[in-house]
């Protein structure tokens, strides 16, 4: 026997005892309309209340309505003390009539978790409690009850300090007015919630909803026309249909429970059912749309690798903020994340035992999903960087046009001026045209010169001449800070690894040439478990962003063509690591 | 080398005049001294179309050799600007490039003719201008 369980029982047995208290005191009694009858009805409400809260607290110890509902039952005994003779307990049950009221408000708003959710229901609420709860009882110690044409049976006031009855009396109009206005405003609150939901969580808060809503009605009626006329028998008449209006609110929440306990079962069995065979992803969303009453239900794959979502088609997929109304559930499987079930918060039944029950049941077919998932994630991953690759190539063309036209032709082009001006020149002034010539000379070399540059950047001749270390060794002479460079495991590596990884040194150097203030640089290439890693390291002031720049974007794409990827490392002020790892088998 | 002297003397009797545009200051300056030992006057350069544009405007050169490839707008948009002003220089379009990659625009811009920068001398000019 739990710990809850104990408690929970101590509650029932305290509940029995005072509510035998209550019958035999309103059986007893012979201040108000009393009676046996009157007895049993105050037994079927409380006991109503106290045995379904009790229940719902058992079933749900996370939710706080169960609690409440006893709470309202003990209260409602307590108030019964109001038909006793012995003083004090008349003013305990004169004290906290109203609060029972109040108490059934904050039941009601709260419904079905207990808690209120939003800023208008807590002032509510709030209100109720300052009228109903503080007002009152405030009051108590200056309203002499016996002075009250209906109550001059009742026993003395023992917390009576000075008679104001004049003045309280005006207060409890007001109050009362006021009380039934609020009362009228929650109707609307609660009538307005269950228009607002849909599928089986309309379903499950009907009787609630409706049984509460007419109660409260019934109260303001009764608030109302006791402020203003002293229609005694038609208040106590409308008391009693009340009370018993009221007491099904807690079989009202009793039968949703169950309803949402043989839903869960019936849907879950449904959901097993479905999953039986082995699902597409369309049919394993509908077969849980289904299961949890929502058609806007999504599912999410779990990427281990890019630790991110993806749909069934691979593409990226991102979870629902809060503000958005949707929420969801992780899926796990031998406790790894395998997806998540993305739905309506609202159109959901609020059952998290229905919905771990769900994710159970769709982990299995989730996690086979998934590897189809991760498979498009790649496909669409590859044939984007497929397309960067041709854009890149595209763009590397245009710029080798634009550097020829724009470099070596522009020489040649005033090379042949010169040459023709020269030749002119020749018969004429033989000095001028030797110095004609040294121009056109100088020309052709600064033509030469660049050209040898755009055909290194092409392809690096030295590296098919002179292998890997040679072609890094000459990138490092031509860096603008001193550059260590290792490369250990050299033979065997595959041509196109080696020209990536050049190109990863290359474009790594530049970079710290152009951004990274270094005073010297460190490149490290090394075999590592069947892959080749590239290491390039600076001391300079870090802050490079990687997806900011189209040449380490463009590397890699290249790597990635390879099976490889790319790392940058460069925290602002602790200098910049750019790593590429590629698997020597492509 | 052999001359045309109705173009490199205009009526007057004076040196035609030329403005020379091009964005690489290399090949304004070998078209400058090629022009001027073939007996031109050049009497201005600009790098750039709105700048040849305006220097077309002040100076009023005879002819105008302009490069296809500026960095503002081409040398088709100036040809058809300069071209469209009463008294208007001859204009020649001059490219590193060849004149089939640029089509019909070659014709259509208002320039009497097109050469390319390698093949530059006075001979050629004097053939394009009408």
């Amino acid at each position: 026997v739990s710990g809850l369980d104990r408690a929970l029982a101590g509650l029932a047995a305290a509940g029995i005892a005072i509510g035998a208290a209550a019958a035999v005191t309103v059986a007893t009694s012979d201040s108000l309309q009393t009676g046996v009858g009157f007895a049993l009805i105050t037994l079927f409400v409380g006991f109503s209340f106290i045995g379904a809260g009790l229940i719902a607290w058992r079933q749900r110890p996370d939710n706080r309505f169960g609690a409440l509902m006893a709470a309202a039952g003990f209260t409602w005994f307590l108030a019964a003390f109001e038909t006793s003779q012995i003083p004090a307990l008349f003013v305990v049950g004169a004290s906290v009539d109203t609060i029972f009221v109040v108490l059934t408000v904050q039941l009601l708003l709260s419904y079905p978790t207990g808690q209120l959710t939003s800023t208008r229901d807590r002032i509510v609420v709030g209100i109720g409690w300052l009228l109903g709860g503080v007002l009152i009882v405030v009051a108590v110690p200056f309203f002499d009850y016996n002075a009250e044409p209906w109550c001059t049976n009742c026993p003395e006031n023992p917390l009576l300090i000075s008679e104001h009855n004049a003045v309280v009396n005006t207060v409890l109009d007001v109050v009362s007015w006021i009380g039934a206005a609020v009362l009228l405003v929650v109707v609307g609150i609660l009538v307005n919630r269950w228009a607002q939901a849909r599928g089986p969580q309309r379903r499950a808060m009907a009787p609630v909803i409706w049984a509460g809503a007419v109660t409260f009605i019934a109260s303001a009626v009764l608030l109302s026309i006791g402020a203003s006329a002293d229609k005694r028998d038609f208040e106590e008449w409308l008391a009693s249909a009340c009370s018993l209006i009221f007491a099904t609110v807690p079989f009202a929440f009793l039968i949703g429970l169950t309803k949402t306990r043989a839903y869960r079962a019936g849907a879950v069995s449904e959901l097993l059912g479905r999953l039986e065979h082995v699902p597409g992803p369309e049919e394993l969303r509908d077969a849980l749309a289904r299961a949890l009453g929502d058609r806007t239900l999504e599912l999410a794959y779990w990427l281990p690798e890019g630790e991110r979502f993806v749909d069934a088609s691979g593409q990226h997929f991102e979870l629902p903020g809060p503000e958005s109304g949707r929420t969801w559930r992780f899926v796990e499987r031998h406790g790894q994340r395998v997806g998540a079930i993305v739905y309506d918060g609202t159109r959901v039944i609020d059952d998290p035992a229905l919905i771990d029950a769900v994710a159970r049941a769709a982990a299995l077919a989730l996690e086979n999903q998934r590897l189809d998932a991760a498979l498009r994630a790649r496909v669409e991953e590859l044939s984007a960087s497929r397309a960067r690759l041709i854009m890149a190539v595209d763009e590397e063309r245009r710029r080798l046009e634009r550097d020829l036209h724009d470099g070596a032709q522009q020489r040649l082009v005033a090379h042949a001026l010169n040459l023709k001006l020269a030749r002119s020149a020749l018969d004429r002034d033989p000095a001028e045209a030797a110095k004609l010539l040294d121009a056109a000379q100088k020309e052709l070399q600064l033509a030469l010169e660049e050209l040898r540059e755009l055909a290194r950047g092409i392809h690096p001749a030295v590296l098919s001449e002179r292998g890997l270390d040679a072609a890094l060794g000459v990138l490092a002479a031509r860096a603008p800070v001193p550059v260590d460079v290792e490369v250990h495991g050299e033979d065997g590596i595959p041509q196109p690894v080696q020209v990536a990884a050049y190109f990863v040194v290359a474009e790594a150097l530049t970079n710290i040439a152009k951004y990274a203030h270094a005073t010297r640089a460190e490149v490290r290439v090394a075999r590592d478990n069947g892959a080749v890693t590239v290491e390039v390291a600076d001391d300079g002031i870090g802050g490079a962003d990687p997806s900011r720049g189209s040449g380490l974007r463009g590397l890699a794409d290249r790597l990635s063509g390879l099976d490889g990827r790319l790392d940058v490392r460069s925290a602002p002020g602790q200098g910049t690591v750019v790593y590429a790892k590629v698997p020597l088998r492509a | 080398m052999g001359t045309a002297p109705g173009l490199r003397h205009n009526l007057t009797g004076m040196a035609t005049t030329v403005l020379i545009v091009d964005d690489h200051a290399g090949f304004r300056a070998s078209a400058r001294r090629l022009l001027e030992a073939c007996g031109y006057e050049v009497v201005g350069e600009a790098a750039d179309g709105e700048s040849a544009v305006q220097a077309a405007a002040r100076l009023r050169p005879e002819l105008m050799l302009l490069d296809v490839n500026l960095p503002d707008f081409d040398g088709f948009r100036v040809a058809e600007r300069v071209t469209a002003e009463p008294g208007a220089p001859a204009v020649i379009l001059v490219s590193s490039r060849d004149a089939s990659d640029y089509g019909r625009r070659v014709e259509s811009c208002g320039a009497c003719g097109f050469c390319a920068k390698a093949d530059l001398d006075p001979d050629r000019l004097a053939a394009l201008v009408p």
